[in-house]
């Protein structure tokens, strides 16, 4: 909270910027590793329940009764609870520990250490989830995809009849109205 | 199979028809150990599909005019530049609904929707024949499955029948818009989701464009759904039975966990799972303080373009155009890092140029103590900074609006206020009570400006808490001083299924959330 007051008192334009930063150098660089994670951040605490149903879904451990299947599924797909329930346990660490991706990364148990170091970019495991969700995805819940993808090596497709902006969806909201 | 290579395969719409088939492209990919987004996926369908098709490179090698209608144009212009229109041969591209001027010695590619409204301004153009723009060669590609109906118009203008060189479908109905993100427009309000509307139900074209989607991208998935949602469950269903039928018309497509697409790092079956936007309300509505989500929220965007005033060359503000889009690498990096953060990255970054460039342009001049001017010259003159700081202070332009606006609005207390409300804690972790958070909002309430800003509170507050018992409503609405309007969408939300008033029962149509935190 303190680190958004800091910011928001700089503001002004590009050249003004730059004489500020070159005057905070010093102590910039010893507050960067700090600077890395979102929990930092106390306007940040709320986490949108979809980073849950994500998480749950990649690790094969989303409830069949409240999202079920239409074809049958295989039972590894629907049967990996426990790791589901103690990776909810965690949650309250996942933002300190998020940039350590090494000593976090759920997929380095089976055994291939070799796609943790890279980014996106790179190989996913299993198979893509894809996510659709009805009647409009905020931008917030893009990147909450893009971070659990990230997170868990997995490749989430994510789509929506559109992208909202709060303003947006208030106005989707009166079409309710009609 | 080989990586990029392009299967066409036919089938017989009506044998009595005088087009025999439409070509159904697909580009169907084999990536054998690596994973090509789906953007990139997408990308490749299109201009391939359009663009470098062999029958009409064949069929007209001469320039050509490209049609478009309002739909296509969105696609083809997040697919390809202006600059590769024209590496195709394609002198100009028009709208199909604005009047055009003929050329009759040129060909012509009609890229549209598969509607109505599109094949109707198509078949006009070829009813008369005195007044036929363009020369023989007609190219028609249409973004998903023509219905049997449209193509029973097509096939009885004779006109365009004797011109038409292809006519093809190219499975691009929809938009990619981030590198694993899409979108599909159904033209349907928001309201027709979830209750049931005039405009027919949505999702036949829900499910088809899935289809489309999921073909391009070689997936024959899994399909899960939220059970207490009537949308998803039909989506579900259609969007079955349709993939079926796909998967049954074309024998020779393949899809990731069949076994079948021969490569050894063959991936696993994917999944669908189908939400909807009516069991959570909250998110939309909340602050967010990262990059992506407040430039969207508190600037004036239009589709992904921003303007901004920049200070011109001599002195004057000028309105500058910037597309945040995934062709600016500079904003895929920073899009979902907290605002905060966004502004030490580039503080960083053109400190570290100043710096850099200072130091060999200014090597003999003492160095040390350069003014702001001397900096600023220093800059132009290097010019291979200029690309890279014109980036940089780009974003630091609307990182800074954005934080503008946030201090012009105390954001930081108002977002303090929702944080709290929807996760039931306060910043340090304490539980508050109602009454003390109902004064709180009702405080912010009485303060802000904005009738669609105190709508977006009471939104939050609303939804958040499950509704509120009469008391504390009648409350927070008398400080909000909402219109007539506004509280027509806090009385419809229950027709998504989301408690309004909440006198204490506790529990209700919303599953999941934070309800229940207060009391």
């Amino acid at each position: 909270m303190n680190r958004v007051g800091n910011i928001s008192c700089y503001t002004g334009y590009i050249f003004l910027t730059i004489n500020v930063s070159l005057y905070r150098n010093k102590s910039k660089i010893q507050q960067a590793s700090s600077f890395d994670e979102e929990s930092e951040y106390a306007s940040s605490r709320y986490v949108p329940s979809l980073k849950a149903i994500l998480n749950d879904l990649v690790s094969n451990s989303l409830s069949i009764e409240d999202y079920p299947s239409v074809i049958p599924m295989p039972a590894s797909m629907t049967s990996a609870a426990g790791a589901g329930s103690a990776r909810r346990k965690g949650k309250a660490l996942e933002g300190s520990a998020r940039k350590k991706k090494g000593a976090t990364d759920k997929w380095s148990r089976t055994g291939n250490s070799s796609t943790e170091a890279t980014t996106a970019t790179t190989t996913f495991q299993g198979g893509r989830s894809m996510v659709f969700m009805v009647g409009g995805i905020s931008y917030v819940e893009l990147r909450v995809a893009r971070d659990v993808m990230e997170n868990e090596s997995r490749e989430i497709v994510i789509g929506s009849t559109k992208f909202v902006s709060p303003s947006d969806f208030i106005d989707d909201l009166t079409t309710l109205a009609r | 199979m080989s990586s990029n290579q392009q299967q066409v395969s036919f089938y017989c719409c009506n044998p009595v028809c005088d087009i025999n088939f439409v070509f159904r492209t697909n580009l169907w990919r084999n990536c054998a150990s690596h994973i090509v987004a789906p953007r990139s996926i997408y990308l490749s369908t299109i201009s391939t599909s359009i663009f470098l098709n062999l029958c009409h490179k064949e069929a007209d090698p001469g320039w050509k005019i490209l049609i478009v209608d309002d739909i296509s144009m969105k696609v083809i212009s997040a697919a390809v530049g202006m600059y590769d229109i024209m590496e195709r041969k394609i002198t100009l591209v028009e709208s199909l609904e604005k009047k055009r001027a003929p050329f009759k010695d040129m060909g012509a590619i009609y890229v549209l929707a598969p509607t109505q409204d599109s094949v109707g301004r198509l078949v006009e153009d070829f009813s008369d024949k005195s007044k036929i723009l363009y020369g023989p060669n007609i190219f028609v590609y249409f973004l998903g499955p023509v219905s049997h109906q449209l193509l029973g118009q097509i096939k009885q203008c004779k006109h365009l029948i004797k011109r038409l060189k292809a006519l093809s479908e190219i499975n691009a109905d929809f938009l990619v818009k981030e590198q694993r993100a899409f979108t599909i427009d159904t033209l349907v309000p928001f309201s027709d989701f979830f209750v049931r509307g005039s405009s027919g139900p949505p999702e036949g074209v829900i499910a088809a464009k899935l289809v489309t989607i999921c073909a391009t991208m070689n997936e024959y998935p899994y399909i899960r759904y939220r059970q207490t949602s009537g949308i998803c469950s039909s989506v579900a269903s259609l969007f079955k039975r349709k993939m079926d039928q796909y998967v049954a018309s074309n024998p020779s497509w393949w899809y990731h966990g069949s076994g079948k697409s021969g490569s050894s790092g063959e991936r696993d079956r994917s999944s669908l799972l189908l939400l909807d936007r009516a069991s959570d309300c909250l998110t939309p509505l909340m602050h967010d303080f990262t990059y992506q989500a407040m430039v969207h929220d508190l600037l004036t965007m239009e589709g992904d373009k921003i303007t901004y005033k920049a200070d011109g060359t001599n002195e004057k503000p000028e309105d500058k155009d910037v597309l945040l889009n995934e062709k600016d690498k500079l904003w895929v990096e920073l899009r979902g890092k907290h605002i905060a953060q966004v502004i030490e990255i580039l503080s960083a970054r053109i400190n570290e140029i100043c710096k850099s460039s200072t130091s060999s342009a200014f090597a003999g001049s003492g160095g040390g103590n350069m003014s702001l001017s001397q900096l600023a010259s220093a800059l132009k003159a290097l010019p291979e900074y200029r690309e890279v700081m014109s980036k940089l202070s780009q974003h630091m332009h609307i990182s800074h609006e954005c934080m503008d606006v946030f201090n012009r609005n105390a954001l930081l207390d108002l977002s303090d206020i929702e944080q709290t409300l929807a996760t039931g804690k306060d910043e340090d972790g304490r539980t508050p009570k109602l009454t003390e958070m109902i004064s709180r909002v009702e405080g912010a309430l009485l303060r802000m400006r904005e009738t669609k800003d105190r709508l977006r509170l009471v939104l939050v507050a609303t939804i958040s808490q499950n509704g509120l018992s009469s008391a504390d409503r009648d409350r927070l609405l008398r400080a909000a001083q909402l219109g007539r309007d506004e509280l027509l969408i806090l009385n419809n939300l229950s027709r998504l299924g989301i408690q309004t008033v909440n006198n204490g029962g506790g529990g209700g149509g919303r599953s999941g959330g934070a309800m229940g935190f207060f009391g």
